[in-house]
């Protein structure tokens, strides 16, 4: 069985939607749930096995469970101890009440199928602060409240809080990253909680970027180690959607977003010595965040983003300076050979 | 790449090799900051012609590329501009080369 989510241009809002009801379909069946990038839409397929609703409810339920730790990024905008627990018994009740509904809201390709009731808050999506404009009469423009279905609102509270994870980079800005799923290998959505855990061992503070970069290489290193055992992992990523809130007096704003390519990655996942390449990136970035070192994790990052020969050539001189310098180890040649096949032109 | 050209193809050219070498040796054997600086910086053939002039008199001890790559590494410029064939060059001075033990690594 298939089910459809169709992209509406909020990329956080699109993936969070996907993977949650991934998540309750998986918990639905006691078999693999994947979810694909199909372009214009997201695919969320199961294995064709009997949906157990009545047995499974408790597991379902325990999605938006109210302990949940990621409450917290969930409902960052949320003022008040009282309005935060309503909304979270409020996603509770409405799961309760529509999971079959949702099966149903979800097999076809289409939207809005149902009213907008639910405010589509910016820690779900950060474009939802003004990033949608209204005409005001004798005023111009204005940022305009989104609102979403019932259906839909509780799906992706469900992405946020167990697929979106959140750093923080300087004073006060938090990170979200979310990983975007491929076409042809999609990903198995009970590996979305590991995925999550493997991106918080990015630890490079220098920038969002730097932080972005360093994330995707312990990601990959373990998507690397996966795939080469037993029951190998096959999820394929084609890039990051990021975004970044920062506290500005009582509120936060958004700071940054956009997305962050993976190409360079999926294709060391295929590669025999990837493991070594991708320990010297973590080296790289690792020995970089030290002070006085920033711009090399600077010029890497961007050279993982973009690997144009103009990136390389900064990231070159750079590296070397820090190598003269006694900072950081040259790379062996083996390693520094296999990036070298991935710089374009521009 | 420049006219069906990549980076790795360049870095493997016995030529490039030859001169990464000796751009190596003078960088971390002879100390000579000042012809990378000029290489960084090189933007026409002739720039270039002339960093490898100061290159080769400066390490007149040191080890020296062949007559023929230098010719071949010209032709490389020519054919395929300076930032390519410099990027491919340093990339050599840069890189950890495992069969020479020890060596010039930092």
């Amino acid at each position: 069985m298939s089910y459809y989510i169709l992209k509406t241009d909020m990329p956080m809002y699109d993936l969070e939607r996907a993977y949650g009801l991934g998540l309750i379909i998986n918990a639905l069946t006691s078999g693999t749930t994947k979810v694909f990038n199909r372009g214009l839409y997201y695919e969320i397929k199961d294995n064709g096995l009997d949906y157990q609703i009545e047995r499974k409810k408790g597991e379902i339920l325990s999605l938006v469970d109210k302990n949940l730790e990621a409450w917290e990024q969930v409902l960052l905008t949320t003022r008040g101890e009282d309005r935060k627990r309503k909304k979270k018994e409020k996603a509770l009740e409405i799961l309760k009440r529509k999971v079959e509904n949702m099966l149903k809201y979800y097999d076809t390709i289409s939207q809005f199928k149902e009213e907008p009731k639910e405010l589509l808050t910016a820690p779900l999506e950060l474009s939802a602060i003004k990033g949608i404009r209204e005409e005001v009469k004798n005023r111009g423009y204005q940022g305009k409240q989104i609102k979403i279905a019932e259906e839909d609102w509780v799906t992706t509270i469900i992405g946020a809080l167990h697929c979106v994870t959140w750093q923080y980079v300087g004073k006060g800005e938090r990170v979200a990253i979310i990983p975007v799923p491929d076409e042809k290998n999609g990903v198995d959505v009970s590996h979305l909680r590991s995925i999550k855990e493997f991106l918080k061992m990015g630890s490079n503070r220098v920038s969002t970027i730097t932080l972005i970069a360093h994330s995707a290489v312990k990601l990959y290193q373990e998507l690397w180690q996966r795939r080469r055992t037993i029951n190998p992992w096959m999820d394929g990523f084609t890039c990051f959607v990021y975004g970044s809130l920062e506290k500005t007096g009582n509120q936060h704003k958004a700071k940054s977003g956009g997305y962050f390519s993976l190409e360079i990655f999926e294709k060391l996942l295929e590669v025999d010595n990837g493991d070594a390449i991708l320990e010297h990136f973590d080296y790289i970035f690792r020995m970089s965040a030290r002070p006085g070192e920033e711009e090399l994790a600077i010029n890497f990052a961007d050279f993982l983003l973009k690997p144009n020969i103009e990136n390389y050539s900064k990231l070159l001189n750079v590296y070397l300076k820090n190598v003269l310098k006694r900072r950081i180890k040259s790379p062996k040649e083996a390693v520094w050979e296999e990036i070298m096949k991935y710089v374009k032109e521009d | 790449m420049s006219q069906g050209v990549s980076l790795y193809q360049l870095y493997n050219d016995e030529a490039v090799k030859d001169f990464g070498e000796c751009l190596r040796n003078a960088i971390f054997k002879n100390e000579d900051f000042a012809s990378l600086t000029e290489l960084e910086y090189a933007e026409s053939k002739e720039d270039f012609a002339e960093i490898v002039k100061k290159l080769l008199r400066r390490n007149y001890k040191g080890w020296l590329p062949r007559e023929s790559s230098l010719e071949r590494v010209m032709k490389l410029v020519d054919n395929y501009g300076v930032r390519l064939v410099r990027a491919a060059i340093i990339s050599h001075a840069l890189t950890w080369k495992e069969e020479k033990k020890g060596g010039n690594n930092a």
